[in-house]
């Protein structure tokens, strides 16, 4: 049965491809080639996209060509097939329902479509936006139909299959007269009104002329003036250009101000929730900052609400953070990368101490870095009391999320959170570790520098280097031992020789006298084994020494201008050197 | 077009109702059970039910080609089918037509989208096999019916057998409560060939809806009634009068729709004269039509109390504008909400001088959406009769009132622009000729310098014999000697003789 159909539909679609002898088939079957491919495009790309904009003026020329020889082009719609005179004209192969124009049409009820001439190219433009939904405003009531009637297109005509429902059933039943309790005289009845009425005109007619008998409405003076019509003008299109949202919002404060109903206070304050979400879903900051700063102030506006009702306003401000409210937000922020956020961070504000779980939530969930930002902004004010929900997400696996934890605390600056930061100092990514390094710098500038230490052995360039920065600065400790691990680690001849330089450097401010054995070892080490290497490692070494010129860094260097071999021992002269000249310096700036 | 029943004298037999398929199903049977909210249920759910029906029959066809009519497959199908029939078709029996490869419920198109559409697909040529142009189904129909209609659909050959060897294939089966019909013949038309009635009832339809939706809390979608105000909008350029005639038919057990929508017509003729463009004049419209939205809050106990209300139950009463603000407002969320539609809910009985309700405790500048809406709404509520309360004034006297008033209640010159909208002799009056007869005003006069010659209709001769058909007159016609062939002498008061005019327009 499969197969069969499978082959009727083959072989329909060879006739349909196959051209007809018929011209007006023949032009109105390549139309529709054309009007499928340009449907495409401008779908997929945007009418304002160059190859979709050639696709539609081609179609447009062609189509404006066929209208001007046959004068209409008229459809009738099938379920994925276009029909014009009995001939299935348009069957788009292999692909979804959503694509095919003839099933984007059947699906809002379309039976007939026509186009007729003196289409404008803007008529073809309005056509593509009300089959697609686009176009500006878009309203969830509208349809095909209600889109196209919007722009009172006199070329483009359309039937639905309601249409022909109705005017071929009629509805003359729906609409019989039904039975009136105050009104349910007969038609019978006429003859008494008529004779009843004659009798009462009688004696007002009496001495009258005919003229003068007749009925006088004595309504006088309903001419409107231009005047009138241009001030009516002017109001209707001010009601049409008022910002609806805003028109809604003030009915409800007017409803606030002067409702002395408790039920209906009550059904309003549901309302406003609502509208807090509605508010979200669109992204009027502006407007829902006003409603939030409206509520807290309507206790003073509405001095006698009642207990349950002032209940109910707390309520309604306490639940503004409530989760799934900040995921609406975090909804329209996501979909909407380029939102505007003047005001919300302003309605952020608004959200309590309890509500920190829920804005770290969002913080997580956010996709843009601006939106990020102003998230952090507003977390590292409202969590600095109880920061508890920022620690606890220093573990979380979103790297991006945790990297603005960290920009939140070193906001803070608090030392009291060192700890939490230290604990994360082995963190899956390096731009988190790096960040948490940069943080310890700061929030505990000198000590014990053995964490930093430990860091040197971390994979990437980077981390490291950021350790060596702090540890250079001469204002942490570190015992020898935790050095040896790294020195005598078989990759430390394969560091860059800047990095093997920053690490004597650290090593000679951190351990100091504690480094002295090794200092001699080598700068006097005579090793069958990588001799260049080492012997390289101890002239960066002497550098080092020379650089730092403490007393201890002195004195291996001394015992490297004696012991060393020739390249070693003018490294340490010249290293002296260098040590005795910043020496004299700091001496001469001194005095 | 016939309909070929199968088998009607069959006995009704007893079998448990199906468990309902969703919670909201439950609640639909009941609300069908009540009998007369039954009407207004023409909503979305009543069309997902029909769709989820269209899917259990697809499904019910393809079992029959792969399983004998006794096979356990068609448990569950035939339970669920059983369900959405006994749901759907409490009061009246359910009809699934197809037209033109359009799926209807009724006279309701149900729309698939993508996804249903393979399901669609296979029952359109399920049916277009046949030749079958709907399936109607009574409460009545039980498990067996489903199975030998199933059965006999699939195992008779339609390229051999005709619709009726299939109908009285199901008569010999003894399959009853289904039936099979015919496809309709239609005409085609043109969209401007609607009638104003049809494009009536959409709307009134569409009020129902959503009165509904109100009532149940669910969400609430403008599409029906949108459509349905811009064909109405596209009708008014066109015929206005007629549209304004069908303000008279106020049907009375549904008062607040058919209200709505007269409502929805004159604000909708009152803006067109006001320089309302198009596409505003349907907003307007759109806003009017749902301008009581708020009754549905109010207990219908209240709403249809013959005889005076008490103070709470005014209260209650005047509590609708706010009500329907919060309405639609919590249902439908303020950004996508037209500000012309909280307008029309909020200010409709306010009066231009604030002397209606709501009472407002801040300053308030009404809106001419407002304005518009005071002035439709007074005139069709005092001109209408509702089930047990309130005589109806006729509406020339209503007119007077009305006029009395402008520059206070209502907007001066909204009420001149209204004058010429319904007509010095509004429609609807009954007027006495100079000739004797009586006759019923269709349409305000063509002419505004000759404003109380309006478009008539006969209703009796000079004897007051009535006229079934009479002649309608354009009394600013003059004869060959420059004389007005007629002309009223008077205006009558329907009212005071209990007579209804209405009639005249249906």
């Amino acid at each position: 049965m499969a197969e069969l159909r499978a082959a009727r539909v083959t072989l329909e679609d060879v006739s349909l491809n196959k051209e007809s002898s018929d011209p007006e088939i023949a032009s109105v079957k390549q139309l529709l080639r054309q009007l499928d491919k340009t449907a495409k495009n401008v779908r997929t790309f945007g009418s304002s996209n160059p190859v979709a904009q050639k696709f539609f003026s081609q179609l447009y020329q062609d189509l404006a060509k066929h209208l001007e020889t046959y004068q209409t082009l008229g459809f009738l719609i099938q379920r994925g097939e276009l029909e014009f005179k009995g001939e299935v004209v348009y069957r788009p192969q292999a692909e979804g329902m959503t694509e095919n124009i003839a099933f984007r049409l059947y699906a809002d009820g379309i039976r007939e479509l026509t186009f007729k001439a003196g289409l404008s190219e803007q008529d073809l433009s309005f056509f593509f936006d009300a089959l697609w939904g686009e176009g500006g405003q878009e309203d969830e009531d509208d349809d095909f139909v209600t889109r196209l009637w919007k722009e009172n297109l006199q070329t483009i005509t359309i039937v639905t299959a309601e249409e022909i429902v109705q005017a071929s059933s009629g509805v003359q039943d729906v609409l019989s007269l039904q039975e009136s309790m105050t009104l349910d005289a007969p038609t019978s009845s006429l003859r008494e009104i008529l004779d009843r009425e004659k009798a009462k005109a009688a004696p007002e007619r009496e001495g009258k002329s005919p003229e003068r008998a007749r009925f006088q409405s004595g309504i006088v003076g309903f001419e409107v003036t231009s005047d009138e019509l241009v001030a009516l003008a002017k109001e209707i299109a001010a009601e049409s250009n008022r910002d609806g949202t805003q028109y809604i919002l003030d009915t409800l404060i007017a409803i606030l101000a002067s409702e002395r109903s408790p039920s209906l206070l009550t059904k309003l304050f549901q309302v406003f929730d609502s509208v807090i979400d509605s508010l979200i879903g669109k992204g009027e900051w502006g407007l829902l900052e006003n409603v939030l700063v409206l509520l807290h102030d309507s206790e003073t506006l509405r001095s006698d609400l009642s207990d349950a009702h002032k209940q109910q306003l707390t309520d309604l401000l306490n639940g503004f953070g409530r989760p799934e409210r900040l995921k609406l937000v975090e909804t329209y922020l996501n979909r909407t990368p380029n939102a505007k956020t003047d005001g919300l961070e302003t309605v952020l504000s608004h959200l309590r101490n309890q509500d920190v779980p829920s804005l770290c939530s969002l913080l997580a969930n956010l996709q843009v870095p601006a939106h990020q930002i102003l998230v952090c902004q507003v977390l590292a004010d409202l969590a600095r009391q109880s920061p508890e929900p920022i620690l606890r997400g220093l573990t979380d696996r979103r790297a991006g999320y945790v990297r603005n934890l960290l920009t939140i605390m070193t906001k803070w600056n608090d030392p009291r959170h060192l700890d939490a930061i230290e604990r994360i100092i082995r963190y899956p990514d390096p731009a988190v570790r790096k960040e948490v390094l940069r943080i310890l710098g700061t929030l505990r500038p000198k000590g014990n520098g053995t964490k930093f230490v430990g860091m040197l052995s971390d994979p990437e360039d980077s981390v490291r280097h950021a350790a060596l920065r702090l540890l250079t600065t001469g204002n942490y400790t570190a015992s020898y031992a935790v050095w040896e691990p790294v020195l005598t680690a078989d990759d430390f001849y394969d560091r860059s020789s800047t990095e093997r330089r920053l690490i004597f450097q650290a090593l000679c401010l951190t351990a100091r006298e504690e480094a002295d054995p090794f200092w001699r070892k080598l700068l006097t080490e005579w090793s069958w084994t990588n001799r260049k290497k080492k012997e390289e490692t101890a002239v960066l070494a002497a550098e080092a020494l020379g650089k730092a010129a403490t007393p201890s860094a002195l004195a291996a260097l001394e015992f490297g201008q004696q012991k060393g071999n020739a390249a070693i021992k003018e490294a340490c002269r010249t290293a002296l050197r260098v040590a005795s000249k910043h020496q004299a310096g700091s001496e001469a700036k001194n005095a | 077009m016939s309909i070929h029943k199968t088998n009607t004298a069959t006995p009704i037999e007893k079998e448990p109702p199906g468990e309902p398929l969703l919670i909201h199903e439950k609640s639909l049977t009941q609300k069908i059970g009540k009998g007369s909210e039954a009407r207004d249920i023409v909503d979305q759910q009543i069309v997902m039910l029909g769709m989820q029906l269209v899917t259990q029959l697809s499904v019910l066809i393809k079992t029959s080609r792969l399983h004998g009519q006794e096979n356990s497959a068609f448990d569950k199908p035939i339970e669920t089918t059983l369900t959405l029939i006994s749901t759907l078709a409490s009061d009246r029996p359910v009809i699934i037509r197809v037209q033109n490869d359009f799926l209807f419920l009724g006279e309701t198109h149900l729309k698939a989208t993508a996804q249903e559409m393979a399901v669609f697909s296979n029952f359109i040529d399920s049916l277009n096999t046949w030749k079958v142009g709907g399936v109607i189904f009574e409460s009545r129909v039980k498990s067996k019916d489903l199975r030998e209609f199933a059965h006999a659909f699939v195992t008779l050959d339609p390229a051999t057998h005709t619709l009726q060897d299939l109908q009285a294939e199901l008569a010999r089966r003894g399959v009853a409560g289904i039936t099979l019909e015919e496809p309709r013949a239609f005409r085609n038309i043109g969209r401007a060939q609607a009638t104003a009635k049809s494009r009536y009832v959409d709307a009134a339809g569409a009020v129902g809806e959503l009165t509904q939706r109100v009532r149940e809390g669910g969400t609430l979608s403008f599409k029906q009634a949108k459509r349905a105000i811009q064909n109405i909008v596209d009708l008014m350029n066109q015929d206005e009068a007629s549209l304004l005639g069908l303000t008279n038919l106020r049907c009375h057990d549904q008062y607040t729709h058919n209200h709505s929508v007269n409502v929805a017509l004159l604000s909708m003729a009152l803006g067109n004269r006001a320089g309302y463009p198009k596409v505003e004049l349907a907003d307007l419209g759109l806003a009017a039509l749902f301008h009581d939205m708020g009754k549905a809050s109010i207990p219908q106990e209240i709403l249809n109390k013959p005889g005076d209300f008490t103070e709470e139950e005014w209260t209650a009463m005047r509590s609708h504008p706010t009500e329907g603000v919060l309405n639609i407002a919590q249902l439908r969320g303020i950004t996508n909400l037209p500000g012309r539609m909280v307008a029309a809910a909020f200010e409709h009985h306010m009066n231009c001088d604030h002397s209606g309700y709501p009472k407002l405790s801040v300053s308030w500048k009404i809106s001419l959406t407002g304005r518009i809406l005071m002035i439709a709404d007074c005139y069709d509520a005092m001109t209408s009769s509702r089930v047990y309360r309130r005589e109806p004034i006729s509406p020339a006297r209503t007119l007077q009132l009305m006029l009395a008033k402008a520059g206070t209640a209502f907007d001066p010159v909204l009420m001149k622009l209204f004058v010429t909208c319904v007509g010095i002799v509004p429609i609807g009056s009954l007027v006495m000729l100079d000739s004797g007869e009586l006759a019923v005003v269709l349409k305000p006069a063509k002419e505004k310098d000759a404003a109380d010659r309006p478009w008539v209709k006969v209703v009796t001769d000079p004897s007051g014999q009535p006229i079934d058909d009479g002649p309608e007159l354009d009394l600013s016609e003059k004869n060959t000697a420059g004389e007005f062939t007629r002309s009223i002498v008077r205006l009558v008061d329907n009212t005071e003789y209990k007579f209804d005019t209405a009639r005249y327009f249906v």
